[in-house]
């Protein structure tokens, strides 16, 4: 098992098996390709994707099909190749979400979701330029809201 | 950059399979804008170039997530579960 000292959930400990490898790596972080995914105990329509070269950068990983049941991105036969996909339906998808004010602001990209092969440890963010998809769709989850006491 | 110049209704062919043609030519000066029709295969993505750096500047700005109501992680796929056999291995 492999260590990371995360900033944001102290040391997590990993399989370097299950590493997911970001061939391109993510825009904005091009230089960055391996992240492991994260489940959240509060809430299963959530993700942290945490990179293991930088123990500083993590995405939060929104999923939209229980609210968006409709959001389908358009995913091409090169999207699905790069990934060793058969098809959508294998993949993991998820938006990435933004959350840097109060949780009833918080957004999920949903223009560039990310696409993963759980199987083949492969993901890429698919940016489909579609306007009809939102950069920053409004998304709300009591998750979102830290419980206190 | 290789810089051509076309009229409307001329195109340009990249690869094998891609084409470019001028549609449409609209203003003059600054506000100048050109119609484009593109052809291209199915598993060739369009996109105009601002998408790429607005990507990335949202995930930048994703990047600084504070979520502290989803900070009780696991690894995903519950590798460290049952399965493998034998003590782990001391890093």
């Amino acid at each position: 098992m492999h260590v990371v000292k995360t900033s944001r959930f102290g040391e997590v400990r990993y399989d370097p098996e299950r590493v997911i490898r970001f061939p391109r790596g993510i825009l904005g972080f091009e230089h960055l390709c391996r992240y492991i995914l994260l489940n959240c105990r509060e809430s299963d329509r959530f993700k942290w994707l945490q990179s293991v070269e930088d123990p500083t950068l993590a995405f939060l990983l929104f999923d939209p099909s229980p609210d968006f049941p409709d959001y389908w991105p358009p995913v091409n036969s090169t999207d699905l190749a790069e990934l060793d996909l058969p098809s959508l339906e294998s993949a993991i998808v998820m938006c990435i979400a933004t959350v840097t004010g109060p949780p009833s602001y918080a957004t999920a990209n949903f223009q560039a979701p990310l696409l993963i092969n759980v199987s083949s440890r492969l993901g890429k963010q698919v940016v489909t330029g579609l306007p009809s998809y939102k950069t920053k769709q409004a998304i709300f989850h009591s998750a979102l809201v830290q419980k206190t006491g | 950059m290789l810089v051509l110049t076309r009229k409307v209704e001329e195109s340009v062919l990249i690869g094998d399979n891609i084409e470019v043609k001028v549609l449409l030519v609209k203003g003059s000066g600054k506000q100048a804008s050109v119609r484009l029709g593109i052809v291209a295969p199915e598993g060739i993505r369009v996109l105009r170039s601002e998408v790429l750096i607005e990507t990335a500047e949202e995930n930048r700005r994703a990047a600084r997530t504070v979520a502290p109501g989803l900070s009780d992680v696991e690894p995903a796929q519950g590798s460290g579960k049952a399965g493998k056999g034998g003590p782990e291995k001391q890093s």
